[in-house]
């Protein structure tokens, strides 16, 4: 059954993951098992496979797909039994910027990692990011930008956290085109992913800091 | 999803075609070709043509030609050494081929390093051959120097028959090289008739412009006639030297060259299977070199393909070399345009990967590079194909309902590989991720970094033939090579024979 369920998160078979999770359990599994000691391990498979040119981003993004299919059946379990999500992510792209291709499968991929992922959009001012980060307390918050006229609003998101006290409650995680990491570390980000599967490394290493 | 319109390029108009067919028939009834071999003006006074022995012209007439074109097969298939794969020579399928017999190979430990090659250097070509996704013939390539002369014909098939799996154009210098050669292929295929029954080596004959046949030429075209190996006929005139200036007086030379060709193969075995080929270039008029990756080169190829298209032959073209002496930009667009036109031309074998400074040089890293322009233009030449299917109108609409992208799209995922091209070794650059923190390699390097695991993936010489077979073609090769002075080839049989494990 575990090998069934590990098999179909590699395929991308949000119809069939659903349904053998469904049947786990039933059989007995537990939720924080199926979680822990299956899907969690395909996607890091998924992720290791990308990252070694082995998948494609719409193969990797349909394994994500395939495992938040099977965490709409556990997530109600899992809350019951008190276990909390590894990490809770704010993402946007910053003001200005439209383009949210990028954010948004940082965001599936780390939502695939076990995250809670609250998705803002692009277009998000430092404004609206602050109000995020107040209203769902985050562990992280994610920005994206393509352009290198946009990406210059990543430091106002930053001062604003810092004018109004938050900054040191949320690590702040960076990506897209124009951005590096001399750049991250330039206007004082916590970290920076080249790409999505890399995003999901560094969203966990934030989260346990 | 079914195939629909597909991009040609056509240099010549219908017309044009016709005219230049019919002035080549002018041209060989007069003044005709010469022909410098007395077995050859025999052939021709035989089969009707007339023949001035004095003079070693032949005169060919219209209903010489007309035969010729009636008895020659339109397509034929060539296999790999091991008989499985097929490669269809007819209509607009291409394959490329490493081009011709270069004189030098860049040294692959220093690539600035031009210099004459050796045994090694021919299987590191084979192997990288072998691992390259778009080159399918090998060509008979670089004529070693740690062999004596008379010999280097013999040896490059007896190397490659040990180490390539793709089918080969080659070429004999001289009548003794032609029979050893012919033994060796035989030795391979396991006999003359199997040979003929799944060809996997072609013998290329080269026209001496204008309108010219050398003794050599005649014996690699007659006899690989009536041996039952395929023939090519390769015609190199150079406008405003071996040819008018003009590029139509060229393609009209090379018609009458590739026609004349014709008669001689078909009057030495009618229905040998034979293929028309291209090659004219133009001669730089400040260096006096031949410029073989000039727009007129392209011109005069792709012109000389569509004639030969126009009589349902089999085709074959020169493009894809590079003129410039070093893997850079110019030979990036020398052989992505020459690649291109070919495939859009539909030659059905291209002879040009790898190939720099006038057809003079083989290069390991640029033939890597050529690899994924081959796989570049392959994919132009695929075309777009338009159907409901792909057009995937209902998914645009429920996509912008839904405010969703398409990445996550079964849609996606069932054509991605199939619409996109991918490059096979990761030398062309298309990572937006990577390169921005001013640490990125160029082409070159990543080319070497792939020839070098290509290498140390397979260091050593073991050939994949049966150790009987090995056994075989050595005492053929060592008895030729001791008639000619060399008591111990370059390669030994124990190197070659696969260990077991």
């Amino acid at each position: 059954m575990q090998e069934a369920i590990r098999q179909a998160v590699l395929d991308g078979d949000g119809t069939k993951t659903r349904k053998l999770t469904r049947d786990a359990l039933s059989q007995g599994f537990a939720a924080q098992q199926i979680l822990d000691e299956v899907l969690t391990p395909a996607m890091d498979i998924v992720g290791e496979e990308y990252e070694k040119g082995e998948r494609y981003v719409p193969e990797m993004l349909m394994s994500a797909e395939a495992m938040k299919s099977a965490m709409v059946v556990l997530k109600p379990l899992l809350v019951e039994a008190g276990v909390e999500a590894c990490g809770k992510l704010v993402i946007g792209t910053v003001e200005g910027d439209l383009h949210d291709i990028g954010k948004d499968l940082v965001a599936m991929m780390v939502e695939g990692a076990g995250f809670e992922v609250i998705n803002l959009g692009a277009e998000i001012t430092a404004e609206q990011f602050v109000n995020a980060v107040k209203e769902h307390k985050p562990n992280i918050i994610g920005m994206s930008a393509l352009l290198t006229t946009t990406m210059i609003h990543m430091p106002d998101v930053i001062d604003a956290l810092k004018h109004v006290g938050l900054r040191d409650q949320v690590k702040v995680m960076i990506g897209g085109a124009p951005v590096t990491q001399s750049y991250a570390d330039k206007i004082g980000a916590d970290g920076y992913a080249p790409d999505a599967a890399n995003a999901v490394k560094l969203a966990i290493t934030l989260a346990r800091k | 999803m079914e195939k629909h319109a597909v991009p040609k390029w056509q240099v010549l108009e219908e017309s044009d075609i016709t005219h230049i067919v019919e002035r080549a028939y002018a041209l060989l009834s007069n003044p005709g070709v010469t022909v410098r071999d007395k077995n050859a003006l025999e052939l021709m006074s035989d089969a009707g043509a007339k023949v001035d022995v004095k003079k070693n012209t032949v005169r060919i007439s219209p209903d010489l030609i007309d035969d010729a074109l009636k008895s020659v097969p339109k397509g034929f298939d060539v296999y790999d050494h091991s008989r499985k794969e097929c490669y269809s020579l007819r209509d607009s399928n291409v394959y490329f081929e490493t081009g011709g017999t270069p004189v030098y190979v860049h040294d692959f430990h220093d690539p600035t390093k031009q210099r004459f090659a050796v045994t090694q250097d021919l299987i590191h070509h084979i192997k990288v051959v072998n691992a390259c996704n778009n080159i399918s013939f090998h060509s008979s390539l670089f004529t070693t120097t740690d062999v004596p002369p008379q010999i280097t014909d013999a040896y490059r098939l007896f190397v490659s028959l040990l180490f390539s799996t793709r089918p080969t154009i080659l070429t004999a210098f001289t009548p003794s090289g032609y029979k050893v050669m012919r033994k060796l292929l035989w030795i391979v295929a396991r006999g003359a008739e199997r040979f003929s029954n799944k060809p996997s080596h072609i013998i290329c004959a080269n026209s001496v412009s204008p309108l010219g046949w050398s003794q050599m030429s005649t014996y690699n075209l007659i006899n690989s006639a009536r041996d039952n190996i395929p023939s090519m006929a390769v015609h190199i005139p150079f406008a405003g030297a071996t040819a008018p200036v003009t590029l139509a007086g060229t393609m009209l030379e090379a018609t009458a060259e590739n026609l004349s060709g014709l008669v001689i193969h078909q009057a030495a075995r009618s229905g040998a299977r034979f293929i028309w080929g291209g090659g004219a270039c133009n001669l730089n008029m400040r260096s006096a070199t031949p410029t073989m990756a000039s727009p007129e080169a392209i011109l005069l190829d792709c012109g000389i393909i569509e004639i030969g298209k126009h009589f349902r032959l089999p085709t074959t073209s020169n493009l894809g070399r590079a003129d410039g002496k070093r893997i850079d930009m110019q030979a990036g667009i020398e052989s992505g345009l020459g690649i291109t036109a070919s495939l859009l031309a539909g030659a059905n074998i291209v002879a040009g990967p790898g190939m720099l400074e006038f057809a003079s040089t083989q290069s390991l890293e640029k033939l890597i590079i050529d690899n994924e322009i081959c796989g570049f233009a392959r994919r132009l030449s695929k075309g777009i194909n338009v159907c409901p299917e792909s057009l995937a109108e209902e998914l645009i609409r429920t996509n912008k309902k839904e405010n969703k992208h398409f990445l996550t799209s079964k849609h996606t995922l069932r054509f991605f590989k199939e619409e996109f091209w991918e490059p096979s070794f990761n030398t062309i650059d298309q990572d937006g991720r990577s390169g921005k923190e001013a640490d990125a390699s160029d082409i070159r390097e990543r080319a070497h970094l792939k020839v070098k695991n290509i290498l140390d993936l397979d260091p050593t010489k073991e050939s994949s033939l049966e150790p009987a077979c090995v056994d075989e073609l050595f005492e053929v090769m060592e008895a030729f090579a001791r008639k000619e002075g060399m008591d111990k080839l370059p390669i030994s049989r124990e190197e070659v024979i696969e260990k077991e494990v």
